[in-house]
């Protein structure tokens, strides 16, 4: 755009200076917009502010159902606000919009000039005026779930019961609260006006198989009704609803999510065009009628509407960015698809899903009685796909949605995965086809990302091509595509363990268990060729100690063993090893804290604390190893299996034993859990926390099994960790009593080892799994492989033959063979380490001490100075 | 002794890698005089876990197969750590050259050759390695004098 000579001087008198947009609104859209323009504006063309009513950094309104299960962070990125030209000011509404002066007025009183002024206000949900209505809340915001958690925490405990949550509204919404209430403890129940649930997208059918599932979980459902009254007591606490047929339905909390309607009162107040059913109207440039006044997202009406979806409103962030930049990106249509996220309920829809097209077909499956719907839409023909709505099982939504608009190489019939059908395979995504549809990611995208950005992975692959970073629906697509990328390719998908063994590890894994094969030899025999290395022999030690446990370094597996499980200690960059022994839940006696002092001291070893709440000894050699571990066993210590891919430690906070704010005993969870799974091996090393209240100071989101402490019970998540790649857990399951909570660590566990590739960590695992973690909880909580029994029996296997590492070490002399220095002179002390003192402690000398003969080289009372000179 | 072993010119080494009796012999044979120390019995060595022993003023591993038996130096060439008989014995696929006998260090997992020492992912590095003999049932290593 060109510079404006009417424009005030202070705004931008010169073409260079940077034209100023000020973005109303903190949502999505915005939060999109000021991402495309710190990415795209490499000229420092614009500066950007954006005013956010909310007290929260933009966050991921989608994911609001995910907030509500299981408390999640769901700030979008933040590199956008950490830009020197973009602002981001919170908790200050826009009051005013002045469009002579170009300026906006906030509720704080502060006026702000602009070039370009971008309305990004979304909705607000309808409320109707019903009498009583003030007492009910809406399901809109993240101060409005985390109010509705905290209610419905408080009503438990005042009431004493389960309390009783009514959802006026059945669409994607009311669904996402009434579910995520009841897994919060709550009894809900929903009122909805059509006949069916989700009848914006569904048809009658689909609808009723929907409404069978959500029966199904416990939430009774009042169709075709609306709520006439809401009756209070008294004290003007909740009692009912009153419904349009006179019934009063029970209700200890009400919340509204029946529509919502666009914020266009800023817009209206200045006197721009607004359309008949309100929001902004905008052209395919996304102006409104102020050719300086853009609209995105929500508020915005295209063509006579309002959508509310985020795909559409990135896109049309999008296409701002690109216009305020000079270019002339349009907006032309919106993509209606949409997917419940609500776990355990199968529903996504897309396309002409009533069949309203000229000519259009159905094809449908439906068994209303089993919760099961399925049904694609197609053109007269019955080869062009128009449209599709699945309950039940949306297995194909994924497959399909970007075969919108495209001819079908099968039969319809034959994409009906309910139908005992499995899709065809060879039907080929066009480069245009669009598979991710929140960041308008196409097929030919995800192409580029394979073979031009290299990404072979799906992780950097969904990193560096935004698909499938959203609502993560398009994920298997993703995985199928790249699968299908790399094969044509010649890069076969290879999943071979390494040269030696042409398996991956999960099936090299299922066939040792089968076969019962118990040694490197017979499994190399079998299945693998030369005499194996350093990648496979560690992974086959591995495997082997998860199925027959037993003591690591016998029956010929201690030349499997890699570095650290070989010494049954950390060896560090000298050549000389670390000790950890295990503190339980990091709680330590001030006696043994002097055992720990005194051995390190005698044996001149340096000491830190580690991140995991226990003690590192630094500097022993490999012979000092039994006499170390002796005075440890003796004082009651054993192996912390520092050295092993094992469970490392459970780290924990003090909990209610001495904290204000602790509501269970998380140290006492912390030591069970770790004397429980001590000693269990796993693809990769493992960590737990044990929180004592959601302060959350054992910090056990960041850990693979993490447990946070509720009034109820406990949460458990999984799939967190720190290192390279930090990954918060997600929440598998909420309110757990000590058993269940076990029960689900136990199965969870264990299906991890059975099914992770080698050095996999359990975030990676779950995001390679289809479906992560809704897969993971089906398995885990809902059983529905049926493994649960044989899951908990693998572990109870594991349990009881467990067997401190040292101890059984200090036993046999013959294992203690394996830690002499030399084989022809075991007294001899390994030699070479030469010492410096810092920060009073020892530590190993640089090259260049060693090399100076300057430097004051030290030795601990039984560490001798370098050898050979 | 104690220095990490470089050879000057690696890459012709890598690019003539085809292994021999002879060449083996030529790698574990370098100028200088030599002898031959006992070093324990055969009997002392598990196959496939590594071992260290002092021959002489040397550090040596001796790693046992099979049927082969191998004496490289126990120092790691990258760092000079002495470790190497605490690393993981295998073997790596060579064209046309079966499957040769490697062993990996313990610190950064450099693969090393265990006939000629040569390295498989760093060729600017090497691996001292010496003759071995059984006699009589003890393992003899023929380091510098």
């Amino acid at each position: 755009m060109s510079h404006d000579v009417t424009s005030s001087s202070s705004r931008s008198s010169a073409g260079t200076a940077p034209r100023h947009v000020v973005v109303v609104g903190g949502g999505p859209a915005a939060h999109r917009l000021a991402e495309a323009l710190t990415t795209r504006d490499v000229a420092g063309a614009l500066r950007v502010t954006v005013i956010s009513e909310e007290r929260h950094s933009p966050y991921d309104r989608v994911a609001l159902s995910r907030r509500l299960e299981g408390r999640d962070d769901l700030t979008l990125a933040t590199a956008p606000w950490e830009s020197d030209t973009v602002t981001l000011l919170l908790g200050d509404r826009v009051t005013g919009i002045d469009r002579e002066a170009r300026t906006v007025t906030t509720e704080s009183g502060v006026s702000i000039e602009w070039d370009e002024l971008v309305l990004a206000t979304g909705s607000h949900a309808f409320v109707p005026p019903i009498d009583g209505v003030e007492h009910a809340r809406v399901y809109r915001t993240i101060d409005d779930v985390d109010w509705l958690v905290d209610e419905v925490d408080r009503l438990a405990t005042s009431l004493g019961r389960r309390p009783r949550v009514l959802v006026a509204g059945g669409g994607l919404l009311g669904l996402e609260a009434a579910g995520g209430l009841q897994r919060r403890g709550a009894d809900a129940a929903i009122v909805n006006s059509a006949g069916w649930l989700m009848n914006a997208q569904l048809d009658e059918g689909a609808g009723q198989a929907l409404g069978k599932i959500i029966e199904s979980q416990g939430i009774e459902l009042h169709l075709a009704q609306m709520p006439r009254a809401v009756h209070v007591d008294a004290a003007g606490a909740v009692t009912s609803v009153e419904l349009t047929n006179h019934k009063h339905v029970p209700a200890d909390l009400v919340v509204f999510a029946i529509g919502i309607r666009p914020r266009d009162e800023l817009a209206r107040a200045a006197g721009l065009e607004i359309g008949e059913r309100g929001g902004l109207v905008i052209g395919t440039d996304c102006r409104t009628s102020d050719a300086r006044i853009w609209a995105i997202g929500e508020v915005a009406c295209f063509e006579g509407r309002c959508v509310g979806l985020v795909a559409p409103a990135n896109a049309m962030a999008e296409v701002v960015a690109d216009r305020l930049l000079g270019g002339a990106a349009e907006f032309t249509s919106v993509d209606d698809a949409t997917k419940l996220k609500l776990s355990g309920v199968d529903v996504a829809s897309f396309g002409d899903t009533r069949a309203e097209l000229p000519g259009a077909l159905e094809v449908v499956y439906a068994d209303p009685a089993r919760g099961l719907y399925q049904k694609l839409v197609v053109s007269d023909d019955a080869r062009t796909l128009l449209g599709g709505v699945f309950v039940g099982d949306a297995e194909p939504y994924a497959a399909l949605r970007p075969l919108l608009g495209a001819q079908l190489s099968a039969d319809p019939g034959a994409y009906l995965s309910v139908a005992g059908a499995s899709a065809p395979v060879d039907d080929e995504l066009p480069d245009a086809a669009l598979v991710c549809s929140c960041n308008a990611v196409t097929a030919g995208d995800i192409r580029a990302g394979i073979h031009e950005e290299g990404c072979t992975e799906l992780g950097t692959l969904k990193t560096c091509t935004r698909a499938g970073t959203q609502c993560g629906s398009c994920v298997p697509l993703v995985k199928k595509l790249l699968e299908g990328e790399l094969t044509k390719a010649g890069i076969a998908v290879n999943n071979a363990l390494c040269e030696h063994f042409s398996m991956s590890r999960q099936e090299l894994f299922d066939s040792v268990r089968v076969l019962e094969l118990t040694s490197f030899e017979e499994i190399l025999t079998r299945f693998g060729e030369g005499h194996g290395c350093d990648v496979c022999k560690p992974a086959i030690a591995s495997m082997l100690a998860s199925h027959f446990d037993g003591y690591i370094l016998d029956s010929g597996r201690g030349g499997l063993q890699d570095t650290n499980d070989r010494a049954l200690a950390n060896m560090q960059k000298d050549g000389t090893y670390s000790v950890v022994p295990r503190i339980p839940g990091g709680e330590i006696s001030p006696a043994k804290l002097a055992v720990i002092a005194q051995v390190a001291t005698d044996f001149g070893l340096y000491t830190k604390i580690t991140g995991g709440q226990r003690i590192d000894m630094f500097g022993a050699r490999l012979d000092q190893l039994p006499d170390i571990w002796r005075r440890l066993v003796d004082a009651g210590f054993e192996s912390g299996q520092a050295y092993g891919k094992a469970l490392r430690n459970v780290k924990s906070c003090v909990g209610s034993t001495w904290c204000r704010f602790g509501v269970q005993d998380s140290v006492a969870m912390a030591i069970r859990l770790e004397l429980r799974y001590r000693g269990l091996r796993a693809p990769h090393k493992f960590k737990f926390g044990v929180s004592g209240c959601a302060r959350e100071c054992a910090e056990a989101r960041a850990k693979d099994v993490g447990v946070i402490a509720t009034d109820q019970g406990w949460n458990l998540y999984v799939g967190g960790n720190g290192g390279f790649q930090p990954t918060h857990a997600q929440l598998l399951a909420a309110d757990l009593d000590d058993d269940a909570l076990i029960r689900y660590i136990d199965r969870y566990m264990i299906y991890y080892i059975r099914t992770a590739d080698r050095l996999q960590r359990t975030a990676r695992w779950m995001e390679e799994l289809p479906g992560g973690i809704d897969h993971v909880r089906e398995v885990v909580v809902e059983d529905s492989l049926g493994l649960g029994a044989e899951l908990e029996a693998a572990m109870a296997k594991h349990i009881g033959s467990y067997q401190d590492e040292w101890a059984a070490t200090l036993a046999d002399p013959e294992r203690l063979r394996r830690f002499r220095s030399f084989v022809n002179a075991p007294e001899a002390p390994d030699v070479g380490f030469p010492r410096v003192a810092e920060r009073e402690q020892w530590r190993p000398a640089t090259a260049e001490e060693v090399a100076d003969p300057s430097t004051v080289l030290l030795s601990g009372s039984t560490i001798p100075v370098r050898s050979g000179s | 002794m104690g220095v990490p072993q470089r050879r000057k010119d690696p890459m012709t080494l890598l690019e003539t890698r085809q292994y021999d009796s002879r060449q083996h012999e030529a790698s574990c044979l370098g100028e200088g005089e030599r002898e031959w120390v006992p070093v324990c019995p055969r009997a002392e060595l598990e196959n496939g876990w590594a071992e260290a022993a002092l021959a002489g003023r040397h550090q040596v591993a001796l790693v046992a197969l099979a049927d082969e038996l191998y004496a490289v130096s126990h120092l790691d060439p990258h760092t000079g750590a002495p470790v190497m008989a605490r690393g993981i014995v295998g073997s790596r696929k060579a064209e046309g050259e079966g499957h040769r006998p490697t062993i990996a260090s313990p610190l950064l997992k450099q693969v090393y050759d265990l006939q000629t020492g040569l390295c498989y992912s760093d060729p600017t590095l090497f691996l001292e390695c010496f003759r071995t003999r059984i006699v009589d049932d003890v393992i003899e290593v023929e380091v510098p004098v």
